[in-house]
């Protein structure tokens, strides 16, 4: 069941709302019970198979929670976790075969959530937690898809107070407005994107430059909006319940330097590659080279995480590489104009392995991006050849972009918002109020999707 | 803040509600109708959502007998037919239909009731699991005690849209087009008046015949992928003892004379053996299936196109890809007994037969060549084009 369907909406979510304010109501835990038990019908949705492997990881998390003080336990604990993750994601990454294994939706961040935990309850920042509280801290529908990577430190305090249950106007009127940008993001501008990106970074289709650069852009802005919204919606649905999920977008392309795009791009992932694998790798502690090492196998890990496949991998060792160029070259210098712009393309240009099907592919879109594949322009150019032919055009048109339709304006449009606009949190901290005015101009942008919603599309993020 | 949660639920709802409730009533696409009077009204030629009215008019008339395929199966098979007598019987094919969408709908009627007879038009360009233009997603595929809540959902997701409100708009209005009953109407047969209408509009036959011709060899098929489907949607229905009945379109000489030309006809000719391949191994299963080729240079196929004969219209044909109802009559006549049928117009095609079928459509090429050299060169420019 996706964010974006009418099951969703309009069934699943009201029943929900009501049941867990209803029960609420009555004191103690059945409202989380309820809660829990709603995100593994929603997690069941997706594919029923899968519900048991969910149920067992909860609960030999939930007990191993009580045992991990011994670091043999630890090491057994997480060793299972990971080898669960091994077995359904990198089985044929690792062995070179193919097992048709079918990947559970959701298993990196129930996962990653879950080996946090272990990990805070051996260094003794955590201790165990009711089964009901921790079995809706790992399903939690609003996350449990496509994230945010929740940390138990900030959930499991909200799902243990007994406010969170009580139904605010304010948590109604933030969250219901949080969840349309959210939903505004990925069916109004990510999903008009995809016809612009996808034809590009098809096998085979060797894109010249003018489709390339499109295509690319696309695909750079696609994501974003896609994910992000994906973000805002979860925190919208989350802030419903009472619960404030953590941030995971900050105007990610608004970055001055790669170092500051980690810090707004999928900042919860971020935040557990820095927590859970660069500091204890020794992060920056014995000097640049190890420092460099512990990037680079950060990033790696981190492009694994995303998928099974040496283009993920690719894209790891590029962001690895760029935080090894940057945190080299730090001087302290004053700000430049480029220093936006540059950080993009570079984020841009890590974005084409993270796309294509195979490193070949992605290959030649570099290459296309480079011109070493021609400039094709438009028939109706042809007159404009003499004034051309410096740039020694064909004029065999434009085979993988439609020149018409709303997908070119969307991307300038994407471009300005993800560039100028406020995004969400600074939207609601600096210029929304609880007005008639801004409640019109959120209904109707909440229609305005609603009725664009003929067809239901995948968030790319579910994929991870 | 509760005025404002109020406001947005109210403004809500009441679009919701004005937009929804005015298409579900009016329903100009008819996608959730059947046998009523709403479904025989004369309307506009350009039947939309035509899955969508299909899906549901299935799953209310439970057809025992079904027939699959894309605009051509779709507006030349009739319904009615003495062998099928006192059996109900639905042509569930859809314009612009690929081998996807058949298999989608196949197994949408056998989820609703294991079915008696399915007869099914294939064709080497539409053979492929591409999405078709038919607007059929698979959540319309009926699956379990669940599929009547599922399709109210889909079918309130369906009717939020402005495209169908201006629609219904029009309709309330009276300013849609009333030229020929919806497909409902018929169990689901094109009716001919909306294709008569449509062909007038393009300037008549003479004018239909090169786009129609060059339309024809758009597709993606024949494709292995495509193959391996419906080798597994015939042996679900084969499990079921459905009786099965495969037959390759007889569209005009022309379109077959293009796939040559456009350097096509090998594959169609594997295309053919691995068909024949598959419905040999299904009978030794036991299954009652025959496969049936229509196609060709025959005494139907190779009618004059209107530029050689003078004439404005056809008799056989609508146009070259689409025949009319009367060859429908002659391919089901064939199939399963009933009028005379011209003796060359249909092979029950077997892995044995095939050899000696192929060279006679190969020096039937030939023969259509000589004797028809207008269309011969009309279809060479059109691949070539």
């Amino acid at each position: 069941m996706l964010f974006n369907s009418f099951a969703f909406l309009f069934l699943y979510l009201p029943v929900v709302l009501a049941g867990y304010f209803w029960l609420a109501r009555w004191g103690g835990e059945a409202h989380i019970l309820w809660l829990a038990l709603a995100s593994l019908f929603f997690y069941g949705w997706w594919d029923v198979h899968f519900l048991p492997l969910l149920l067992a990881s909860i609960l030999f998390n939930h007990f191993a929670a009580r045992v991990v003080a011994s670091r043999a336990w630890l090491t057994f604990a997480v060793g299972v976790d990971l080898v669960l993750l091994a077995a359904f994601k990198y089985a044929d990454f690792l062995t070179g075969a193919h097992w048709h294994i079918v990947l559970p939706v959701g298993i990196s961040f129930f996962t990653f959530t879950q080996i946090a935990y272990l990990v805070d309850c051996h260094r003794r920042q955590a201790g165990p937690a009711p089964l009901t509280q921790y079995a809706l801290f790992v399903s939690y529908f609003p996350h449990l898809i496509a994230g945010p990577v929740l940390h138990h430190s900030e959930m499991m305090p909200q799902f243990a107070r007994a406010e969170t249950g009580r139904p605010h106007a304010a948590n109604f009127a933030i969250g219901l407005s949080v969840f349309v940008i959210g939903l505004a993001k990925k069916t109004l501008i990510a999903d008009q994107l995809s016809p612009l990106a996808a034809p590009v970074f098809a096998a085979g289709a060797h894109p010249q430059w003018i489709e390339a650069w499109v295509g690319v852009l696309a695909y750079t802005f696609q994501l974003y909006f896609d994910f992000s919204g994906y973000s805002d919606m979860a925190i919208g649905l989350s802030q419903l319940f009472g619960v404030k999920l953590p941030l995971n977008f900050n105007s990610p392309y608004k970055a001055a330097d790669i170092s500051d795009f980690w810090r707004r791009w999928h900042m919860t992932l971020s935040r557990f590659l820095r927590d859970y694998l660069y500091l204890p790798l020794g992060g920056n502690r014995h000097g640049a080279m190890r420092r460099y090492r512990n990037l680079m196998l950060t990033m790696l890990l981190g492009g694994l995480w995303h998928g099974a496949a040496w283009t993920f991998v690719v894209w790891g060792g590029l962001h690895g590489l760029y935080l090894m160029v940057h945190h080299a070259w730090r001087g302290g210098g004053k700000a430049a104009w480029w220093n936006v712009p540059l950080t993009f393309i570079a984020v841009m240009l890590a974005w084409v392995p993270f796309r294509a099907p195979d490193l070949h592919t992605a290959a030649d879109i570099w290459g296309a991006l480079a011109g070493l594949n021609g400039l094709a322009l438009p028939h109706g150019l042809q007159h404009l050849a003499p004034q051309l032919h410096w740039l020694s055009p064909s004029f065999d048109g434009i085979r993988w972009i439609e020149l018409e339709g709303p997908g070119l304006p969307m991307l300038a449009l994407a471009a300005l918002l993800a560039f100028f606009a406020p995004n969400t949190q600074e939207l609601f901290s600096g210029h929304w109020t609880p007005s008639a005015r801004w409640s019109v101009a959120m209904s109707t942008l909440f229609l305005a999707c609603l009725f664009s919603m003929n067809r239901v599309a995948e968030f790319l993020y579910s994929q991870f | 803040m509760r005025r404002y949660v109020l406001i947005f639920l109210a403004y809500c709802a009441t679009v919701i509600g004005a937009v929804a409730g005015m298409n579900y009533l009016v329903d100009p696409y008819l996608i959730h109708e059947w046998n009523n009077a709403q479904v025989q009204r004369l309307r506009a030629t350009q039947e939309k959502l035509s899955a969508w009215s299909k899906t549901y008019a299935v799953a209310q008339f439970k057809p025992e007998v079904l027939y699959l395929g894309n605009s051509r199966t779709e507006l030349g098979l009739p319904t009615r037919w003495p062998a099928f007598e006192g059996r109900t019987v639905f042509n569930a094919a859809l314009s612009g239909a690929s081998l996807a969408d058949a298999i989608l709908m196949a197994r949408h009627a056998a989820n609703v009731r294991p079915l008696d007879t399915v007869v099914w038009g294939l064709d080497a360009p539409s053979f492929a699991m591409v999405a078709g233009n038919t607007d059929f997603v698979p959540e319309l595929v009926a699956d379990g005690p669940f599929y009547p809540l599922r399709r109210s959902l889909l079918t309130f997701q369906r009717v939020l849209t402005l495209e169908m409100a201006g629609d219904s708009l029009r309709q309330l209005g009276g300013r849609q087009p009333r030229i020929c009953r919806s497909s409902l109407a018929l169990n689901g047969q094109r009716d001919g008046a909306c294709m008569a209408y449509r062909i007038h509009g393009w300037g008549g036959t003479q004018a239909a015949v090169a786009p129609r011709t060059r339309e024809y060899l758009y597709g993606a098929g024949p494709t292995e992928e495509g193959m391996q489907a419906l080798a597994a949607s015939l042996s679900a229905l084969c499990a079921d003892a459905t009786r099965v009945r495969l037959y390759i379109n007889p569209t005009h000489a022309m379109t077959q004379d293009a796939l040559y030309w456009a350097g096509k006809w090998q594959a169609v000719e594997q295309w053919m053996a691995a068909l024949a391949g598959l419905a040999q191994r299904e009978r030794a299963r036991g299954c009652d299936l025959k496969l049936y080729d229509f196609a060709g240079y025959n005494s139907i196929t190779t009618e004059a196109i209107p530029q050689a004969s003078g004439q404005t219209e056809m008799a056989n044909y609508w146009e070259p890809s689409h025949y009319r109802d009367r060859v429908g009559r002659m391919i089901l006549a064939r199939m399963f007994g009933g009028d005379a049928v011209p003796e060359d117009f249909g092979a029950e095609l077997t892995p044995a037969m095939l050899p000696a079928h192929l060279q006679a459509l190969r020096a039937a090429r030939e023969q259509y060549h000589r004797e028809h050299p207008l269309e011969a060169a009309w279809a060479r420019k059109i691949a070539r084009d």
